[in-house]
């Protein structure tokens, strides 16, 4: 009886924890709205906290802390790109938006849900997107911790919502060490539907 | 009649003293700290410095630490003209974070925002909010806070209380801001006698004395113009302006000649320049519109015109605020900062996203064209570059 409680517990506790692994191989995210092949597997977050929502998913190959692999699959105008306590006062995705606009719109989410500091855009450019005209940019910040990092975004705006895959590692190690495989997935990933 | 500098300070020198080197037991009311003074390390005042030297180790390793020097020794110059004879125990640190707050640590570690220095809208201005902060420290009310907290607060109570009373708030999360404000705020006396201290040591310094007052007149405006938006900030959160306060601080003006001495507001716009576009900018990544528009309104006011870079800057304002009305009103500012030689290069950038928003293809090609002539090597130059092709 005793043991079966343990199991029981055991069970319960995999069934509520919040990682899991995916790939390699072609695969679902971000709510279905796109689909990529990673060339490694991945830790997938089941519940992403502050960058969230249903449409928004999390990978990372060594913690979110040091890295992270996020999945929009489709803002739409209104939304918010970060979950928080307060997204209410996060600024939101308006219809009509350039690149340059989501570059900024980025920037500023990641000051008011992150209080990100020394920010620094390093570029934007345009770039192909699941077989459409988009942009990728990067930029280098820090954040509470004063930890450097590098982010590299790309995506495309299509019927009015905002597809984006955004790589996010320490200036140090993490950024560098799977860049190549966020190469390799933004070029995989195409939009359902 | 008002007591001279060297009084305001002689009363710093009271209290503690005598007993210097071996710590003060207990801190009465009216206390004051003693010039290279340093507690004894097994008292409660020892604590509180050793958890302020913690914090102010951290602080040397912030990315939010602004390293232009001149600009830190001018501010410095600033605090240790009010200061005196504190002047070798104060250490300042400017912190690049676009909210309200200067802080002045019980061991001397001086912090100053750069959102606090977008605000004040000249030198009398800044002196006055670090006057105030000089105030709190001379009259060591963070140790009257920590002695009371010790007796009542758990560990981690204690340890988020060091933070506030370092002032550090605006270090941490902006949506934490709220909370720190309430551990750092001061009583009302405290606040009272850190406004007459302050007050004292500005006016000494030279400073026009009614800029204090304006200081706060600014903010409250600000505030009611962001009621829907976050806080001004940690400082306006924690030293809540009351109109009995700025009464008071308007009639200590009146006293002595409001109008005497100089706010110095050439002095402080020509060593803010180079950071200017910077503090602009990270206004402008809050999106709290309603508030910028005062503000920038009253650094218009306050210089008497409106340069290219304000009418630029209000411009983006209306840009990316997009209500109706928005965009003429955006266009219009993006003219009128055209039309003065000191207009950012981006304005032609902002003009030409302006069009394309609108549909109008060739003003757009046309701003678009300008920018790339002038910026060529700016960091989304292939972007533009592929509006231009369509």
């Amino acid at each position: 009886m005793h043991r079966l409680l343990i199991v029981a517990a055991i069970l319960l506790l995999a069934s509520c924890a919040p990682w899991s692994l995916v790939g390699p191989g072609r695969t679902q995210v971000a709510g279905g709205k796109l689909s990529v092949e990673p060339g490694i597997a991945w830790n997938k977050r089941a519940n992403i906290g502050a960058v969230g929502g249903s449409d928004v998913e999390l990978w990372t190959q060594h913690g979110p802390v040091l890295d992270q692999l996020v999945f929009y699959g489709g803002v739409a105008p209104g939304e918010p790109l970060f979950q928080g306590p307060k997204k209410d006062e996060y600024p939101k995705f308006q219809s009509g938006m350039s690149a340059i606009d989501v570059m900024d719109l980025y920037q500023s989410s990641l000051v008011k849900a992150l209080d990100a500091r020394a920010l620094k855009p390093h570029g934007l450019a345009p770039a192909r997107f699941a077989g459409l005209d988009g942009f990728q940019f990067r930029l280098g910040y820090a954040l509470k911790d004063d930890v450097d990092r590098e982010l590299n975004a790309i995506g495309a705006i299509r019927d009015g919502k905002l597809y984006m895959i955004a790589w996010i590692g320490t200036r140090l190690y993490h950024y560098q060490k799977s860049l190549a495989e966020f190469e390799r997935i933004a070029a995989s990933a195409q939009i359902a539907g | 009649m008002r007591p001279t500098r060297r009084e305001v300070l002689g009363g710093a020198l009271c209290g503690c003293s005598v007993l210097a080197l071996a710590g003060c037991a207990s801190t009465p009311p009216g206390d004051r700290v003693a010039p290279s003074y340093k507690p004894a390390r097994s008292s409660t005042e020892g604590d509180l410095w050793a958890a302020m030297e913690r914090t102010e180790a951290e602080l040397k390793r912030s990315r939010q630490l602004v390293r232009d020097k001149p600009l830190n020794a001018y501010v410095r110059d600033i605090a240790c003209r009010l200061a005196e004879k504190h002047c070798g125990d104060l250490r300042l640190y400017l912190l690049r974070a676009p909210v309200f707050n200067a802080a002045m640590a019980p061991n001397g570690m001086m912090t100053v925002n750069t959102g606090l220095m977008l605000r004040t809208q000249n030198e009398a201005q800044l002196a006055a909010v670090l006057g105030h902060e000089i105030g709190h420290y001379l009259a060591r009310h963070s140790l009257q806070r920590w002695e009371s907290a010790q007796a009542t607060m758990t560990a981690t109570g204690i340890l988020s209380l060091g933070l506030g009373l370092a002032g550090l708030g605006a270090v941490g999360s902006l949506a934490q801001i709220a909370g720190l404000a309430g551990l750092q705020a001061f009583s009302r006396e405290q606040e009272h006698e850190a406004d007459e201290i302050g007050f004292e040591l500005m006016a000494a310094a030279g400073y026009r004395p009614v800029e204090c007052a304006r200081i706060w007149e600014q903010l409250i405006e600000e505030e009611k113009a962001g009621k829907k938006e976050s806080s001004a900030g940690l400082l306006f959160a924690s030293h809540p302006p009351s109109d009995e306060r700025l009464a008071t601080l308007r009639s200590r003006a009146e006293a002595i000649g409001p109008m005497q001495g100089s706010p110095f507001a050439e002095r402080y716009a020509e060593r803010m320049s180079g950071m200017r576009a910077a503090l602009f900018e990270d206004e402008l990544r809050l999106r709290q519109f309603d508030r910028s528009l005062v503000l920038f309104g009253q650094i218009a006011k306050a210089h008497g015109s409106e340069d290219g870079e304000l009418a630029f800057w209000t411009g983006e304002v209306y840009r990316l605020r997009d209500e109706a009305g928005d965009r003429p009103r955006a266009r219009e500012h993006f003219m009128r900062a055209l039309a003065r030689a000191d207009a950012p290069v981006a304005t032609h950038r902002s003009l030409g996203l302006l069009a394309q928003r609108e549909g109008d293809r060739s003003g757009a090609t046309a701003a678009f064209r300008r920018y790339l002539e002038l910026a060529p090597d700016a960091p989304d130059r292939e972007m533009i570059r592929s509006y231009l092709r369509g």
